[in-house]
């Protein structure tokens, strides 16, 4: 199992955000978390990344507990994410966005690269070859030297996964993205993770409100609503699962 | 014309050292949003270290220019250990706190170190000439060799500072870092390695600009750094707090203020000129020269 959530919750005073939740992700699977807004999705990242510490329960990855690490040392764990208000770092281009994120993968020193010793030479070449390849990959290569503040909506979340993917994770967390695209730019990009995900054998969890694309590409889905989990299965049983229905749609709709 | 001219370099020469004080402030400022008002007093201790350096070494007047390059280094590298330990030791604590709380520590580190430099080492000390001063007359224009020397030693930095921002690793991670700490954490940069180094960096500065600052006005003393501290503040301002490039512009902008001010009008007019360019840049620009204008967003 690489993720492994154990009834793990969070209070904030006396609100319970999140509470006694189970998941568990094998490697190399997609899987994905729905729910209503406010249902708790992005507070669940924020618990697997070290944002948050919970308050109740436990997070594994790959058997470890990871709980109280902090984000930086969950990130250098292997876990990578994107965010729903997208962050990237404003004053640098596209390129250096993507770069940078491989800093922990670099080892020369100062000294080494002022003298441009082959270590050095040889890491920023490795280091052009990754970036250039995942700008492909996303169709970034053109608009590589904009700052990333330029780039259409679209085009900043895919630099979003670019730049995570950069960081070598084992595990991607993805927070919706596709949330402001149309539905066949929504599709694309769900293939094009389906894509990254059998490419880099990352294993993926994603937030996503797009049903049509969720339940097309995700092999898992669990549902959250008021911070619980309702449901979990394939996207097939979630479809037919009346508390997830219900949780959408109102009770008298399903009455 | 001459008087032009003569002033011109004088400007320059002056500007030059705020930069590099000036530097500090904004990058600091760039990284955490603290006013480090602890920097004069690393720009002191810089003084101080040349100071005991070229003491314990015996270099005197007219050591010559190894001597002076020495002395330099050991002045840099001084400030660089006491930046990268001041943020180290009271800064980090504090970083969580509020922001009012972190600008009380820096004056309250300011306060100490003036107090330890009196303590240790008293007032009012008189620092060699190491390297013997000579004049140029060139076209009636006096062109003495510690302005050449101020300009370019402040020129390798410069040079030497835009390629590591630019072009190397640590660089860009400052840059990731002054955008947004949280991210860059997230992305797997080490945070508290990239601050440390950048207090390193803005501190060495201050340290080249004390050994600069020496060579014209050799007295060093621990309330020395006040006034060439609060200039460079306001040089960084001027130029937009943050801004790397504003903070050269602004300094040059107030060195050559200054001078220009002192040669035509009057030197007991100096300071208020420049602190009014200051006032009426700001009524215009709010955010600086350089600053980029932030929208809240609602």
């Amino acid at each position: 199992m690489l993720l492994q959530l154990d009834k793990a919750g969070i209070r904030f005073g006396g609100l319970r955000a999140v509470q006694d939740l189970d998941l568990a992700i094998q490697e190399g699977q997609l899987v994905g978390l729905i729910g209503p807004n406010g249902a708790g999705k992005t507070t669940v990242f924020n618990l697997i990344t070290g944002i948050y510490a919970p308050t109740e329960g436990d997070i594994k990855l790959s058997g470890r507990s990871i709980v109280g690490l902090g984000p930086v040392k969950v990130a250098a764990s292997g876990i990578a994410r994107t965010f729903q208000n997208i962050r990237l770092f404003g004053g640098l281009t596209v390129e250096e966005n993507v770069k940078v994120a491989l800093f922990r993968h670099q080892g020369a020193t100062l000294a080494e690269s002022a003298l441009r010793l082959p270590r050095y030479q040889q890491e920023e070449r490795e280091a052009e070859e990754e970036v250039r390849k995942l700008l492909e990959t996303f169709g970034l290569l053109a608009s590589a030297h904009l700052g990333a503040e330029e780039l259409s909506y679209g085009l900043r979340r895919r630099l979003e996964i670019a730049r995570a993917l950069a960081t070598r994770p084992k595990l991607l967390l993805l927070d919706e993205p596709a949330a402001g695209m149309n539905p066949s730019e929504a599709d694309d990009l769900m293939h094009l993770i389906r894509w990254v995900r059998d490419t880099f054998g990352v294993t993926i969890l994603l937030i996503e409100h797009h049903m049509p694309v969720v339940m097309g590409i995700c092999e898992r889905i669990t549902v959250l609503d008021h911070g619980a989990r309702i449901a979990e299965g394939t996207p097939a049983e979630i479809r037919a699962n009346p508390l997830v229905i219900e949780a959408y749609l109102g009770a008298e709709a399903h009455a | 014309m001459t008087l032009f001219l003569q002033q011109l370099i004088n400007g320059l020469s002056l500007g030059a050292i705020y930069a590099l004080i000036a530097l500090g402030y904004t990058m600091v400022y760039g990284t955490l949003q603290l006013i480090n008002f602890a920097h004069s007093e690393v720009f002191m201790m810089g003084a101080f270290a040349a100071f005991l350096f070229a003491g314990a070494m015996g270099w005197g007047d007219g050591a010559g220019v190894g001597a002076a390059a020495a002395v330099a280094l050991v002045a840099m590298g001084s400030c660089a250990i006491l930046g990268m330990t001041i943020e180290r030791i009271a800064y980090r604590p504090m970083r969580k706190s509020t922001r009012l709380n972190m600008l009380i520590t820096a004056i309250g580190v300011s306060i100490f170190l003036q107090n330890l430099a009196l303590r240790l080492w008293g007032t009012n000390l008189t620092f060699p000439d190491l390297i013997a001063k000579t004049n140029w007359e060139i076209a009636g224009v006096n062109v003495a060799s510690n302005s050449v020397m101020v300009l370019g030693v402040t020129l390798v930095l410069m040079i030497g500072l835009t390629w590591l921002i630019e072009k190397t690793k640590i660089g860009l991670a400052m840059r990731a870092v002054s955008h947004s700490r949280e991210t860059a954490a997230l992305m797997g940069i080490p945070v508290d390695r990239t601050i440390s180094f950048t207090f390193a960096l803005g501190s060495a500065l201050a340290g080249a600009g004390a050994f600069l600052f020496l060579l014209g006005a050799p007295k060093v003393d621990p309330q020395m750094g006040a006034m060439p501290g609060l200039k460079a503040f306001v040089a960084a301002v001027l130029g937009g707090i943050g801004s790397v490039p504003g903070a050269v512009v602004g300094a040059l902008v107030l060195g050559l203020c200054e001078t220009f001010v002192s040669g035509y009008v009057s030197s007991t007019w100096r300071d208020a000129v420049a602190f009014c360019v200051l006032i009426v840049i700001l009524l215009y620009k709010p955010s600086g020269l350089f600053g980029k204008h932030i929208v809240e967003k609602v």
